[in-house]
């Protein structure tokens, strides 16, 4: 084991501590590979964080299940007196709910990360796969989970989940009955929401965990893919036991903190119970993570005939996710050369995160989204995240290449090409404030224009008696959109960067930091 | 100011105190939503506190001395104090 320096009590008896577990277990001999110096971040371990939440989920969810009945008549009772009753019982409901939100929190940014960072390229395609159906448990976690305390709002909420799901394809409508309606009833649902909650999901979830981390341990973790090779050979190799030991319990304990923290702050409000009577008050809602589905099936095109499509569109950008390795199989992994890539991934999670939020201002109106509202709202932030996203990872890529591979400019003095003399040029505020608005108004317009076009086409054929159309010329004119939003945003910059602005205004950037610098 | 065997006195000394006033108040109604939640606080701050420690043995391993310690932790009271006056 590493020799510990002694700087006082707690240091001594942690040491000593370390070093009577290492003698017995021989933990620092362990079978774990070492971890590079570059992983000892946060951003690393966010998987290890959720498997973190996943075991305060167990401990509360174990603890609840002392009291919990899960019949239609007790379920609500049995809650409301863990709440109540239970010495802690208030805080270990409020924990489990707030670790729930966690987790799935902690497995969008890992699967963000990761996509950002081309982590499931190969060897670690397997990888991601598996990581992605933890995230999709994580959610069926959620889904099970909030018809458990047989609220008003949580029953209501289920039943509208379940019709709308009742609509898959027949073989997937069937297999969704059988899992979780059952022979039909309350009784029955309950307890399929109940077994599924509690045994088959976390049961799937450790094995996949223990599935994930063995392949983990096989390719290592993921070099960043902007690093140079020549800082990536500096890495020092860090082993386990004890510093990654600790550094793990270090992240656990901050997020205990922090979910421990919230609970306290803001303690669980249980509902009224369910009953019929209370339902016709109540306008069903749907956890936050669920929101965004919720708005979309309220999009008046999706509406009624038009709701298989609709689940047919969100699953299969699901199965593009899961299954993201076998479309994406070039093996370049640095962000700045996959502009196509990272800019299709902050407009997915923009607009996930606008119909979240839009969703949850309109969750009581129970009015639909016009078609027309749809494609303005949600086309003007897949222009303005596309137009950002090119625009940053061109000037990031400009500002981290090498000097040699940058392109030269003209010069306004020499007139000739040069990447000495603009060091000595002063800029000029206003030609680079004009050029900045033309760089974002041109394709603002123009994609105004296009979604001016779009929206009204769409009004027009969302009254066709033929859904199938209507949806269709959706998809297509949201592609077309897209497609025409990236060829004028390249244009734009094709055409900027033929004159030598761009690079002109990076390098007069860059010269005027160092000049102040000196 | 804080460094070596004081931070680990001072943090030792914080870590039981925050432990053992935690489960007291909790104690007092163990039932009670607020005392739940003051008792939940302080437990947090343990973990904080816990963290702390164990950051510092992990710097002082390889011979870094810890970075913003005092910041961290003034941070962490803060947060804690904060808490408490929101409940009370």
């Amino acid at each position: 084991m590493t020799k510990v320096r002694q700087i006082g009590s707690m240091g001594e008896l942690v040491a000593r501590l370390f070093e009577w577990l290492d003698k017995r277990l021989g933990l620092s001999n362990g079978i774990l590979r070492p971890v590079p110096e570059f992983s000892m971040n946060p951003s690393y371990w966010l998987g290890a964080l959720m498997v973190v939440a996943f075991l305060i989920q167990g401990v509360t969810g174990f603890l609840m299940l002392l009291y919990y009945v899960p019949t239609p008549e007790l379920a609500y009772p049995t809650t409301k007196y863990i709440a109540n009753e239970v010495p802690y019982g208030l805080m270990i409901e409020t924990l489990h709910l707030y670790t729930a939100y966690a987790m799935i929190l902690l497995a969008f940014a890992h699967m963000m990360r990761a996509y950002f960072l081309s982590v499931h390229k190969r060897p670690r395609e397997l990888m991601w796969i598996i990581g992605m159906l933890m995230g999709l448990i994580s959610l069926a976690f959620g889904f099970t989970g909030y018809l458990l305390p047989w609220t008003v709002l949580s029953k209501t909420a289920t039943d509208v989940s379940i019709g709308i799901l009742l609509n898959l394809p027949s073989t997937l409508a069937e297999l969704a009955r059988f899992l979780i309606v059952g022979p039909g009833g309350d009784e029955a649902m309950l307890l399929r929401f109940y077994d599924l909650h509690i045994l088959l999901l976390p049961a799937a979830l450790a094995l996949l965990v223990v599935v994930k981390f063995l392949m983990l341990e096989s390719h290592g973790i993921a070099e960043p893919p902007t690093a140079r090779p020549a800082d990536l050979a500096k890495n020092k190799a860090i082993s386990w036991f004890p510093k990654v030991a600790l550094y793990l319990a270090e992240l656990g304990a901050v997020l205990t903190a922090a979910l421990l923290a919230a609970s306290a702050l803001f303690p669980l409000k249980l509902l009224p119970e369910f009953t019929p009577q209370a339902a016709a008050a109540f306008i069903p809602e749907p956890e936050w993570y669920f929101i965004w589905v919720y708005h979309t099936l309220k999009i008046s095109v999706f509406e009624r005939e038009g709701l298989p499509y609709a689940l047919f569109l969100i699953g299969t950008l699901a199965m593009v996710l899961v299954f993201l390795p076998i479309f994406d199989r070039g093996q370049v992994r640095d962000p700045r050369r996959r502009p196509l890539y990272v800019t299709v991934g902050v407009v997915i999670t923009a607009e996930l995160v606008a119909l979240t939020f839009w969703g949850y201002l309109t969750l009581g109106s129970g009015r639909n989204v016009p078609v027309r509202d749809a494609v303005a709202v949600l086309g003007s932030i897949a222009l303005l995240a596309a137009a950002a996203t090119l625009g940053l990872l061109r000037v990031w890529r400009a500002r981290t290449a090498p000097a040699q591979y940058q392109t030269p400019y003209l010069s306004s003095d020499s007139r000739s090409f040069s990447s000495a003399s603009h060091a000595n040029r002063r800029p000029s505020p206003w030609k680079a404030g004009i050029s900045v608005t033309l760089l974002f108004m041109l394709p603002l317009s123009a994609g105004a224009l296009l979604l001016s076009w779009v929206s009204d086409a769409l009004q027009s054929l969302a009254e066709s008696p033929y859904p199938a159309t209507v949806l269709g010329e959706l998809v297509a004119g949201i592609f077309l959109l897209a497609c025409a939003s990236y060829v004028i945003i390249l244009i734009v910059y094709r055409l900027e960067r033929r004159r030598g602005t761009v690079t002109h205004r990076i390098s007069s950037f860059e010269s005027r930091g160092k000049m102040g610098d000196v | 100011m804080f460094e070596g065997k004081q931070t680990e006195y001072a943090l030792s000394a914080l870590l039981v105190a925050q432990i053992v006033l935690g489960t007291y108040v909790w104690m007092i109604n163990p039932v009670h939503a607020r005392t739940q939640s003051i008792s939940s606080l302080i437990w947090a701050a343990s973990l904080i506190t816990f963290s702390l420690v164990a950051y510092i043995f992990r710097a002082a391993s390889d011979g870094t001395p810890p970075r913003n310690l005092w910041v961290t932790s003034r941070a962490a009271a803060a947060a804690l104090l904060l808490g408490l006056a929101v409940i009370l």
